[in-house]
């Protein structure tokens, strides 16, 4: 028998390529490059991620949807929003680890290569179509992140951050691929279209090969989305990790696993549409009471943040429950409020993890809420203001974008009939007021304890940073059009 | 489209942004130069879009954004545009205007205040939100600016936050507004369920669409909007709080209490028109509550004697007359009046705040006299402000307070009109009052202590410049009376159902001939002009007998009316009988409430609330042990009970 291989569509996963071959020549040039040069390899990685942006648009306005690699890969708009949303991250992430890895003397050269190379895993999740694809792609993404946790090697708290991610990550994907494989018993394939194919209509559904195998696979990405209970490892990584890190992979990450989850339980699994939304439904009351609940006692910022990105990812878990195929208006309502909340969420979270990078200290990181945050607006008016506007935002004021993603999501809930999750967000919503909005009564009431000290300047790419990350919340409150218009144009889930 | 227009809120929005950011750190004291730009620059960007709507006819209109649309929410699709129309373009005038000519006079009276700049971000951001209150075209924008302009007020009257008085007004205004703000909110609701828009104009705008809306809805909405209208122009019940706010610094009693702000509700109900007029019951309780303020305000100036106190109430009586012109259907006199009053009232506080200053923060009329010899142009500016103000033959206030007056007799309320005069000979007398109290006579105070001196001429200035519309302003737009310049510009707001390009004007020879028939008669028109001249004339000069030559005791006067002194002097016990009938019963509720709901129930279930979720929040810390192992356990326990519902119950185990 004759194997034919699969024809090379290399142009398919050009903004995939371009950031992989990026990578390895930002290692191999850090070989060559004096340590005080090093930035020189930021900008670079910089300019990889905007060259992979522009291929994103060359896509969208092609030949989209298509599969290429036998299938294993589908380019289609959705998953180009998604990787633009990515590339957007982590272009913000690199211009924020700039001059604070100087600063805080973490200027390894692998650094900026490693994020890149993570960046590549997370293009490859957005594209996969098939669940060894989605593994390969989620692999080279951790193993990244892995490294990046423990990128402060003079830090204990780093190392340990470092350690349990791996530790509890290779635990879960463990899952992961036992569920993948009890999935490929049941039905015999581990492709997403040709699972579609397999379930419709058979007598499959009841299977209990494939529910234990969903039901595993879950597991996998409830642990990589930080969702309760599979959550526990994240405030403990958060904060290890050098914040740069920590603002990199709370966004990057939540993005391209929500696309992954997306377009597995809509694209490949819709026949099983009643099982996998009831356990995500539990998933997310559980995740939206305890990810808001735990962050209110937190007087550390970065742990604070860590839980607020839990309570975050319940919302978009909310809409992902919605998306239910059967109702086209419902489901396209609920994954353009996916991608809209995602979009803003990238935004706003980064913004506030920049306030934080640019607080940080080379002897101390200034995370302490009561002692580093209070009277802030005295000394720096427009971070304080900046961060002031993060905060409403994530908290869901109205004219932030945090409010349109939540109005989205929850509107999204109620047309699906699911009037519980909503009832459950709006609470928690309000419950996590308490601490967010905390923030903002510190930074504008209290006493500064750093009164007598000079302000620090902000370098100029972590003021271009807050600048596109407050531009971008305020405008997608005030003009909600324009990304919701393009979230719209994204709702082709190829799976034919 | 005009794609510029939004430079006229932005300007005053970058000021402010720029002084409250940046203001601190400036060199010396030149936090007013960005807001005296911006408000320039806005000023003659407002020209040119009023220029442009003289010259076509047509209003102008920039969609700057739309709000949530394609979200699919109902139909609630709020645009933001910019609308100016000959309404508008009054409105923007006098905003950008006198707002220039305040902001300029602000730099002399507030020049040794230490929250300079803090003084001017404020000030910019009042300008702001008074420009998008009146240049929205729909309900939501103008609340946004409705609330924007209360906020700004709230933080001027407490300006000087040290003062418990300050603080104690500021809330008084905020929560006075508060009342009306709450009626405004529930009309607009009652709007949108009504119409399913917010929008004016337009063929799905609310202003086409009255016709076959019940009766009912329509009164109810409008009489919801006139408690916003109240509130904002301290009318009726809502008055209490604007004598009050008389504790902010001068430029904002003449920017916000006087000239701007406070007409917000005249020109909300000018605006919505069409809306009052299919509702004549809401009119005609407008009209009462309009009168009524007018007259009781009026008698409560003439025995003020703080000199601000006296043109506070003088505003809310001003503003009475422009209500209840409204009430009767004067709509243009009433805009006319709100521009006229706008000069001449921001013209008398200035050179009340350029007396003040020289007398070293006194206000009390009683302990000054004989000032016009050291404040010459102070004196004469404002003796013309005073002649506008006193309906003086030929003034700008004469000409606009005359046109309600036979307005108001015209469309057939000419009781109204006969109150309205006796409240113009009131207005007479107490301004003079004012002027002679303060000018004429000799010094009361003591002269080896204060020493009064003309103010700078950063402040003059603006009086000048004010000073010279107050007198001629009337005659160039003001005549022929009832048909002068004034109506001609804005008779297109009022054409047809709701104005603009409308469907409703059918029969264009009916309306021409409506049109014709619509001018007062001659004897009215005559006879209103000696009316109003006779009682100004009146007014004027009894004020000099008793307090300009002594010729007829003052004090005298008051023995012999002594009830009626005692009822004006404590403002028809307005205060005590809210005191009465509304704080001291609310705060005994609130006592109980206090007492037994809140601090025993309500703080009970609010306390087990928050000790609840804190001591949850404080459990799972306890959970977050740090040791991985625990962690991996509580993985372990997650997959187990995921896969153990799903095998043991089958997948519909949650019902939707």
């Amino acid at each position: 028998m004759e194997i034919a291989p699969p024809p090379f569509d290399l142009g398919a996963i050009a903004p995939f390529l371009i950031v992989a071959v990026g990578a390895m020549i930002a290692l191999l040039a850090d070989l060559f490059i004096p340590p005080a040069r090093r930035p020189a390899l930021g900008y670079f990685a910089l300019g990889t991620t905007l060259v992979a942006i522009g291929a994103c648009v060359w896509l969208w306005g092609g030949a989209v949807p298509r599969l290429a690699f036998a299938n294993m890969i589908a380019v289609d708009r959705f998953g180009l929003f998604v990787t633009i949303v990515t590339l957007i991250g982590a272009a913000l992430s690199i211009l924020l680890s700039v001059d604070f890895l100087q600063e805080q003397r973490l200027g390894y050269g692998e650094y900026f290569p490693l994020m890149l190379f993570t960046v590549s895993g997370m293009i490859l999740l957005a594209f996969a179509n098939d669940l060894i694809t989605f593994f390969i792609a989620l692999e080279i993404l951790s193993l990244g992140l892995y490294i990046l946790a423990g990128s402060a090697r003079g830090r204990a708290v780093s190392q340990e951050s470092a350690i349990k991610y791996f530790l509890l990550g290779s635990f879960s994907f463990g899952f992961l691929v036992y569920g993948t494989s009890l999935i490929y018993g049941a039905t015999g394939t581990t492709n997403f279209t040709a699972l579609r194919v397999a379930l419709e209509g058979s007598g499959l559904t009841d299977n209990p090969l494939l529910l234990a195998g969903l039901a595993l696979v879950l597991v996998g990405f409830a642990f990589k989305l930080a969702l309760a209970p599979f959550h526990m490892w994240t405030p403990d990584v958060y904060s290890g990790a050098p914040t740069a890190v920590t603002a990199f992979m709370s966004v990057g990450t939540k993005v391209a696993t929500f696309a992954a989850l997306l377009r597995l339980v809509t694209g490949a699994l819709p026949a099983l549409y009643a099982d996998w939304s009831n356990a995500l439904f539990a998933l997310a009351i559980v995740t939206m009471i305890l990810g808001n609940l735990a962050a209110i006692t937190q007087r550390n910022i970065k742990r604070m943040l860590a839980y607020s990105s839990i309570g975050q990812a319940g919302y978009v878990l909310v809409a992902v429950v919605a998306s239910d195929t059967t109702q086209p208006g419902v489901n396209d309502a609920a994954q353009s409020s996916v991608l809209f909340y995602l979009l803003a969420y990238t935004f706003m979270n980064l913004g506030a993890f920049a306030v934080v990078v640019a607080l940080a200290r080379p002897d101390d990181e200034r995370l302490d809420l009561d002692r580093d945050y209070a009277g802030l607006a005295r000394r720096q008016p427009l971070l304080a203001a900046a961060m002031a506007v993060f905060m409403l935002s994530l908290g869901g004021i109205p004219l932030t974008a945090g409010f349109m993603g939540k109005l989205l999501v929850f509107r999204a809930a109620i047309e699906a009939g699911y009037w519980p999750l909503a009832v459950v967000g709006v609470l928690t919503s309000a419950v996590a007021l308490a601490f967010y909005l905390r923030v903002v009564v510190r930074m504008y009431a209290g006493e500064s304890r750093h009164a007598e000290e000079r302000p620090a300047r902000v370098p100029v790419p972590l003021a271009v940073v807050l600048a596109v990350c407050l531009v971008a919340t305020i405008q997608f409150g005030i003009l909600p059009a324009i990304p919701l218009d393009a979230a719209r144009g994204a709702l082709t889930i190829t799976a034919p | 489209m005009e794609n510029w227009l939004f430079l006229i809120p932005l300007m005053p929005l970058l000021a402010f942004a720029f002084d409250l950011l940046l203001g601190r750190r400036f060199p010396g004291k030149w936090a007013h130069a960005p807001a005296w730009i911006a408000m320039a620059v806005a000023f003659v960007v407002s020209l040119l879009a009023v220029l442009r709507v003289a010259r076509t006819g047509e209003p102008v209109s920039q969609t700057l954004w739309r709000w949530m649309p394609g979200a699919d929410l109902g139909g609630f699709d709020i645009p933001f545009t910019i609308f100016i129309d000959q309404l508008t373009s009054v409105m923007i005038l006098i905003i950008t205007g006198i707002g220039f000519l305040i902001h300029i006079y602000s730099a002399g009276y507030m020049g040794h205040d230490p929250g300079y700049y803090r003084f001017f971000a404020y000030l910019s951001l009042f300008v702001f939100a008074m420009l998008v209150l009146v240049l929205g075209d729909n309900f939501l924008v103008m609340f946004f600016g409705w609330e924007g302009v209360g906020l700004c007020s709230y933080l001027l009257i407490g300006y000087w936050f040290d003062r418990r008085s300050a603080g104690d007004a500021a809330k008084k205004a905020f929560i006075v507004n508060r009342v009306g703000d709450f009626g405004f909110l529930i009309g607009m609701f009652l709007l949108f369920t009504t119409f399913g828009t917010l929008s004016f104009f337009g063929p799905e705008g609310i202003f086409a669409n009255l016709a076959g809306k019940g009766e009912g809805v329509l009164t109810a909405i409008g009489l919801l909007l006139f408690v916003g209208a109240m509130g904002k122009s301290a009318q009726g019940p809502l008055t209490v709080w604007l004598p009050d706010a008389m504790e902010g610094p001068t430029p904002v009693s003449a920017l916000i209490h006087a000239a701007t702000m406070v007409t917000a509700g005249v020109y909300m109900m000018v605006r919505a028109h069409a809306l009052y007029e299919a509702a004549p019951v809401a009119l005609l309780v407008v009209l009462i509550v309009g009168l009524a303020t007018c007259f009781i305000a009026a008698t409560i100036g003439l025995v003020q004697n703080d000199i601000k106190r006296v043109m506070a109430y003088s505003t809310v009586s001003q503003l009475g007359y422009m209500v209840f012109a409204v009430g009767a259907g004067a709509f243009i006199p009433a805009i006319f009046h709100l521009m006229t009053h706008a000069f001449f009232k921001a013209l008398l506080f200035l050179g009340a705040g350029s007396v003040i200053h020289g007398m070293h923060e006194e206000q009390d009329m009683r302990k000054m006299g004989g000032l016009r010899r050291s404040m010459p142009i102070t004196y004469a500016t404002l003796v013309a402000g005073s002649l506008a103000l006193a309906g003086f033959p030929l003034t700008a206030g004469f000409f606009s307070k005359d046109e309600i007056l036979v307005g108001t007799w015209f469309e057939g309320y000419p009781l109204a009109a006969i109150v309205g005069w006796i409240v113009a000979f009131m207005t007479a007398f107490y301004t003079f009052r004012m002027i002679f109290l303060t000018f004429h006579g000799q010094p009361r105070f003591d002269p080896e202590h204060v020493h009064p001196h003309e103010s700078p001429p950063v402040m003059t200035l603006p009086l000048i410049a004010l000073a010279i519309p107050s007198l001629l302003l009337g005659i160039i737009v003001g005549l022929p009376a009832e048909a002068g310049p004034i109506h001609q510009w804005l008779g297109p707001v009022f054409e047809g159902g709701g104005g603009h390009a409308d469907a409703a004007r059918t029969m264009a020879v009916a309306v021409a001939a409506a049109e014709e028939a619509h001018h007062p008669p001659a004897w009215l028109t005559v006879g209103g002009f000696a009316a109003s001249t006779l009682l100004s004339l009146a007014g004027i000069a009894l004020a000099w007998l008793m307090y300009g030559t002594g010729r007829i005791s003052a004090q005298a006067m008051g023995r012999r009316f002594a009830g009626l002194y005692a009822l004006f002097y404590n403002k028809w016990y307005l205060d005590d009988i809210y005191q009465a009938l509304i704080v001291a019963p609310l705060d005994v509720l609130a006592r109980i409430l206090w007492k037994w709901v809140d601090a025993g129930f309500i703080d009970g279930i609010v306390n087990g609330v928050a000790h609840l979720t804190g001591g949850v929040s404080q459990q799972l810390r306890k959970v977050q042990t740090g040791v991985v192992s625990n962690y991996a356990l509580a993985i372990a326990l997650g997959t187990v009970i995921i896969v153990g519902v799903y095998l043991l119950l089958g997948p519909q185990f949650l019902a939707r």
